[in-house]
């Protein structure tokens, strides 16, 4: 009896395992068609339902953020660059100037003065109080400047610490002069990191001073990187929204994103893994809206190892990527192949379309390596980002092909960082995606010395030059000519090789309206609504 | 008993300082440190030296242990090298979420294992013993990972009768994340019932009482299960322990906001202090468990308690004579 049991159990399982082979269509989303991906249509786009008259709109609204981080309200801190970190300042808080699609227009500044482009002077909005009823003035804004420039290494003291002094004409100006003439001081202005704080809060409580801003959304409840609870301000000097309660929840996992947005316990989910796209476009209950941000996905060389300096081998992995699979490979087609061979963010100005993209080219790349100085050794490709692991394999299979021994070094973010460093790079070939921004001299720090984001510790002094010329100029046609020599510069010596522009997915209900998407990955949920009838 | 209690809680002070000493070493040998998780794109040298000194990077790791040491025995588990924020606050806030998903799970897993333990010893051998082993390894070999999601697409995504993540639901939130801790928990308890239960079920007082005509549920329920509890107890404290120290894996899964997650990001982002703060923690809340779960030996054992007794005669005794 007890055989034919065991019997019964093994032919059950081997049945099972039959199944699991069986042709039926896999669920494995398609590769999107070849066309050019979704973008945004503009720097700024609104997508979702519209607003109608006598509608009815949730009260809450649940939005799922992707799994950077969310550790701190406080825009200033070094650790505020997350994606959930900067749509709760956008809720929370207010910039002195927003960005219309490339234009600058006023916020909690009304308008402004350009001397030359080293001295600024702003004017103040009079009617705006903040969340503890405090009104803001022009000594706020001293203020953030001050706690910007003290929060070393956060992205509000990258833009502010061009600021050498700051002068408090009355409550409603302020005169700004910068270290160096910068043209796109304004532009670093609206970034959520440099919201307005109130001096007093920040002053009385150090922790949850930073909290209090004068933007929509008044803060309830947060925990540190896990999620965020916001009311609505009932005394906001602009649109009040209409949905009354917001909560932000940090979802590690891609997997449980998707299904709280499914079954419903969300309403936007960020971060949505690209496997999933298909399914939620094809339910007829959800949007999905694809975007391409503003960075490039990259391979880099490290210019200090004696390998790597030989341009040959740098030319020879060039041509060993093939972009098309490696977009297919990571992310499912969702990515958007380099329109040219310049290292520059999607959207970003002055982009350099006249460098021709290497294409994949095999017999190329064993004609470089002929040429180079390789020898037989190990080559190390170092990785942080899941994709960028995959290219890194896929890139290692290459190699490996035209007879290079490769190795992957995958590791965490400061184990990435700390491999890369710029005085004391351990790398070879790294692949990461760098972040630009809708101004050109975001670009700046894959150039410049001591720069963490300068992965290949790369230093031509021709190019330092230029980005210093563009930055300060007012000639647009010399700034233009200056940043496309940059680009081309940093082409020919094929340092930075461009790969992928990653193609970023928002799930959300049909009916949700009011989120605006930005091509920085700083989207403003603010004025989010849920229509119910 | 005080006495022994009061010892056992004094080694708290050795384990801390080793702990401690161990947390930092290994986030010492980990490669990069707090400041590779931020950026320095605009720092000139200057400041990034300020930097490196505000964090104490340019001293040695032993300088850093010291000073942290120092602050712990002011009662200061200081704050987050990387957000700034007080550790202690960070911790407990986070830890009745793992408090309530521990118990749910405890209940879960303990309302599973020992019926099935119990149930695998009577019918040892049989085809209900070997239903009930299965069932053990499945529950001992899946990765909670894999468990969480399976329990995800079936209860929420297909049937949805639960949330997938989140805490806001009430009980409802906590079903899913409760039942993969409680699961787990179950394989590795159960295991233990039914060898425990098989020991004694082949003792001579079993036989003795069953020959007395005492019914069978007794047999098992007072004289089997009684003399049977203690390793019990132990495994259920020990995977209690355990899940108090917070389940990443399981917090992730179902976004549960515990102190699991803290550790791994405090970690992620090298973070020296608040590291050392949820590590010191959870290695106090697991003395006190195991400390809790000792004396209970001596509720379910009459002989342990007789020990103490005993002990506490004889130190009177000592006294006494002095």
């Amino acid at each position: 009896m007890k055989k034919v049991i065991a019997m019964a159990l093994c032919a059950v399982l081997l049945l099972c395992l039959f199944s699991a082979c069986s042709g039926k269509e896999s669920n494995t989303p398609t590769p999107p068609a070849e066309t050019s991906p979704e973008i945004l249509e503009d720097k700024t786009t609104v997508v979702g339902a519209e607003k109608q008259e006598d509608a009815k709109y949730q009260e809450s609204i649940t939005i799922i953020c992707d799994n950077t981080q969310m550790a701190v309200l406080d825009p200033a801190s070094p650790q505020g660059g997350g994606q959930g970190s900067l749509m709760n300042f956008n809720c929370i808080h207010d910039t002195l100037v927003e960005n219309d699609n490339g234009t600058l227009i006023p916020c909690l500044a009304l308008k402004w003065d350009v001397e030359d482009s080293q001295h600024y002077t702003l004017y103040l909005r009079d009617d705006i109080y903040f969340h503890n009823g405090e009104k803001f003035t022009a000594d706020d804004v001293a203020f953030t400047i001050e706690h910007a420039k003290a929060a070393k290494g956060g992205q509000a003291f990258n833009r502010l610490s061009v600021v050498d002094t700051v002068e408090v004409i009355d409550d409603t100006t302020i005169k700004i002069t910068l270290n160096r003439p910068n043209n796109d001081f304004l532009y670093y202005l609206y970034s959520p990191v440099c919201s307005i704080l109130n001096r007093e809060a920040c002053e009385k409580d150090p922790e949850k001073g930073p909290w209090i801003g004068t933007g929509a959304w008044i803060v309830e409840k947060f925990v540190s990187n896990e999620y965020s609870e916001l009311k609505v301000n009932e005394n906001y000097w602009g649109e009040i929204p209409v949905t009354k309660k917001l909560r932000f929840i940090k979802v590690a996992e891609e997997a449980t994103r998707y299904m709280m947005l499914m079954n419903g316990e969300a309403d936007v989910a960020f971060g949505c893994s690209p496997a999933d796209f298909d399914s939620i476009r094809s339910n007829p209950e959800f949007n999905l809206y694809t975007y391409v941000i503003c960075n490039a996905g990259f391979v880099g060389f490290n210019m200090t190892d004696p390998l790597m300096q030989d341009i040959n081998f740098r030319k020879a992995v060039a041509c060993l990527l093939n972009r098309s699979d490696i977009i297919k490979g990571t992310r499912y087609g969702y990515g958007a192949a380099p329109t040219s061979g310049a290292f520059w963010g999607y959207t970003t100005p002055y982009k350099n379309e006249d460098l021709p993209l290497q294409d994949y080219d095999v017999e190329l790349a064993k004609e470089y390596l002929e040429k180079s100085k390789y020898n037989g050794e190990t080559v190390e490709l170092c990785a942080w980002i899941p994709e960028f692991k995959t290219i890194c394999q896929i890139l290692q299979a290459e190699l490996m092909n035209l007879g290079v021994k490769a190795e992957v070094f995958e590791t965490d973010q400061a184990g990435f960082m700390a491999h890369c460093k710029f005085d004391d790079n351990k790398s070879q070939i790294v692949c990461t995606s760098g972040g630009w921004t809708g101004y050109p001299s975001s670009t700046a720090p894959f150039f410049t010395k001591g720069s963490t984001s300068n992965v290949a510790s790369y230093v031509n002094p021709e190019i330092t030059e230029l980005l210093n010329t563009a930055v300060s100029t007012k000639d647009e046609a010399e700034r233009e000519r200056c940043y496309k020599e940059v680009q081309r510069l940093a082409y020919e010596d094929c340092v930075y090789v461009p790969v992928m522009h990653i193609q970023h997915g928002v799930g959300a209900a049909k009916n949700v309206g009011g989120v605006i998407l930005t091509e920085e990955n700083t989207h403003d949920l603010s004025h989010v609504f849920k229509i119910i009838s | 008993m005080i006495r022994y209690i009061i010892k056992r809680l004094l080694w708290l002070i050795p384990i801390i300082f080793c702990v401690a000493f161990i947390i930092y070493a290994l986030i010492d040998l980990a490669p990069g440190t707090i400041l590779d998780t931020i950026s320095t794109e605009n720092l000139s040298p200057e400041e990034y030296q300020q930097l490196v000194e505000q964090y104490d990077l340019d001293k040695p790791m032993i300088y850093r242990y010291a000073k942290y040491m120092l602050n712990l025995l002011r009662g200061d588990l200081g704050r987050g090298e990387a957000t700034g924020l007080d550790v202690w606050r960070e911790y407990t806030s986070r830890f009745p979420a793992t408090l309530k998903l521990a118990i749910a799970g405890l209940i879960i897993g303990v309302a599973l294992a020992i019926p099935l333990g119990i149930i695998a010893a009577k019918n040892a051998g049989t085809w209900v013993d070997n239903l009930v082993t299965g069932f053990t390894m499945i529950g001992i070999s899946m990765p909670s990972f894999c468990l969480g999601l399976i329990l995800i697409i079936c209860f929420s995504y297909k049937i949805n009768i639960f949330p997938a993540g989140g805490f806001d639901s009430g009980i409802r939130s906590m079903v899913l994340p409760a039942v993969a801790s409680g699961l787990l928990m179950a394989g590795t308890t159960a295991r233990q019932t039914r060898s425990s239960m098989l020991e004694v079920m082949r003792a001579d007082y079993l036989r003795t009482a069953r020959a007395k005509g005492v019914p069978e549920k007794r047999v098992i329920r007072k004289h089997a299960l009684g003399n049977a509890l203690i390793p019990i107890i132990t495994s259920i404290g020990n995977t209690l322990a355990i899940m108090l120290a917070g389940s990443a894996v399981v917090e992730s899964v179902f976004s549960w906001p515990g102190v699991g997650r803290l550790t791994v990001q405090a970690v992620n982002s090298r973070d020296a202090t608040l590291t050392c703060g949820c590590v010191i923690l959870t290695c106090i809340v697991f003395v006190v468990l195991l400390l809790i779960v000792d004396l209970l030996y001596a509720l379910v054992d009459p002989r342990i308690k007789a020990q103490y007794t005993a002990k506490k005669r004889k130190g009177e005794k000592k006294h006494e004579k002095s």
